[in-house]
């Protein structure tokens, strides 16, 4: 996170659904290096597994170096389809924008969900059909084995 | 837990545990020097999650501040080969830095191959399990007081309830840091279900 960056969007909630506008202004205070700003939106997985990533747009300013004067850019983005932020035990993804400072890769961050409805999408264990026992349950079970042996 | 909430979740740990040469007694001048004593072609060994991909993670960020340029290619058991765009890259490879992460998946013929594609490279590092024909630049062999360090960074709401299962999830998993820390991810999302 970074003092001298900045992310206002022009709404004051963090839910959106596809084919939305997300809108707002970048605002920030250049160090005597920068090089230029970057504004990234983005969705991410976190989680047990490999992190994926996926930049949908980008937008760039380039900055004089050496220039020392606050400066703020405005955006506008029309939100994909897909795929719908999620929340669970073992992956969760996320969306955001996030803005860089180059060439010091100070970031500023912001957060918001993105589902059919606006609501958050939680994922719960299911049964399984055959057994009727919850899955995770089992995948737990088997984990607890390899913890014991 | 949500995964996202969870202290041990992957891209977490990749931001917090950047590479320390602490961890395996040295320091970045010591590895430097030994670098470029040996000619900056040089093979990094350890097992399977010892931190050879992190320490390729921090080196590459030390080669790009000093305006390198790398050429990163990563190989495991599920992808074993190059592809030919990789191929191509390589035939072009002179004054980069080739870093291959996972050498000993090539076969002999492509290992032939990529040897000799690189000879004119401004520098090569590759990963390997054991030793090979390039000298060694670093072994690294963590020790279990490694995990415990890492677990104490990550989470220390959580490491006394965690610490007790450390020599049988160290002996299970063969001493690979990774794998550990995700029996970690594991346990802290059954503390909180």
């Amino acid at each position: 996170m970074s003092d001298s960056l900045h992310i206002q969007v022009d709404y004051d909630h963090t839910e959106f659904t596809p084919g939305d506008t997300i809108s707002g202004t970048v605002s920030w205070l250049p160090t005597p290096s920068t090089t230029g700003i970057s504004l990234r939106l983005f969705w991410f997985t976190s989680g047990r597994g490999t992190q994926d990533i996926e930049v949908i747009s980008e937008l760039e300013w380039a900055v004089t170096p050496g220039s020392s004067t606050s400066r703020h850019e405005t955006f506008s983005f029309i939100l994909p389809n897909e795929p719908y932020s999620f929340s669970g035990q073992i992956v969760s993804l996320a969306w955001a924008l996030e803005a860089v400072q180059e060439p010091e890769e100070t970031s500023s961050r912001y957060p918001f969900t993105l589902t059919p409805n606006g609501e958050k999408i939680t994922l719960t264990p299911v049964d399984n059909p055959i057994t009727g026992k919850k899955k995770i349950a089992m995948w737990a079970n088997a984990r607890n084995q390899l913890y014991n042996n | 837990m949500q995964a996202h909430d969870n202290p041990f979740a992957t891209d977490r740990v990749e931001r917090l545990l950047t590479f320390n040469p602490a961890w395996a007694d040295t320091s970045w001048p010591s590895i430097e020097t030994r670098w470029q004593k040996l000619g900056r072609r040089a093979t990094l060994t350890g097992r399977h999650g010892s931190g050879k991909t992190t320490f390729l993670d921090a080196w590459k960020k030390r080669l790009h501040q000093d305006g390198h340029e790398s050429l990163d290619l990563f190989l495991n058991r599920e992808n074993s080969t190059l592809d030919p765009k990789s191929w191509q890259a390589l035939a072009h490879c002179i004054g980069k830095t080739i870093i291959l992460d996972g050498e000993e998946q090539l076969s002999w013929i492509a290992r032939r191959k990529f040897y000799a594609l690189t000879r004119d490279a401004h520098a090569l590092l590759v990963t390997r399990h054991r030793a090979s024909k390039l000298p060694c630049l670093l072994h690294l062999d963590p020790a279990i007081s490694l995990l415990d360090r890492c677990v104490q960074a990550l989470a220390p709401d959580h490491y006394d309830a965690l610490r007790t299962h450390f020599p049988s999830w160290w002996h299970q998993t063969r001493g690979n840091i990774r794998e550990s820390l995700l029996l970690c991810y594991d346990a802290v999302g059954d503390m909180h279900p």
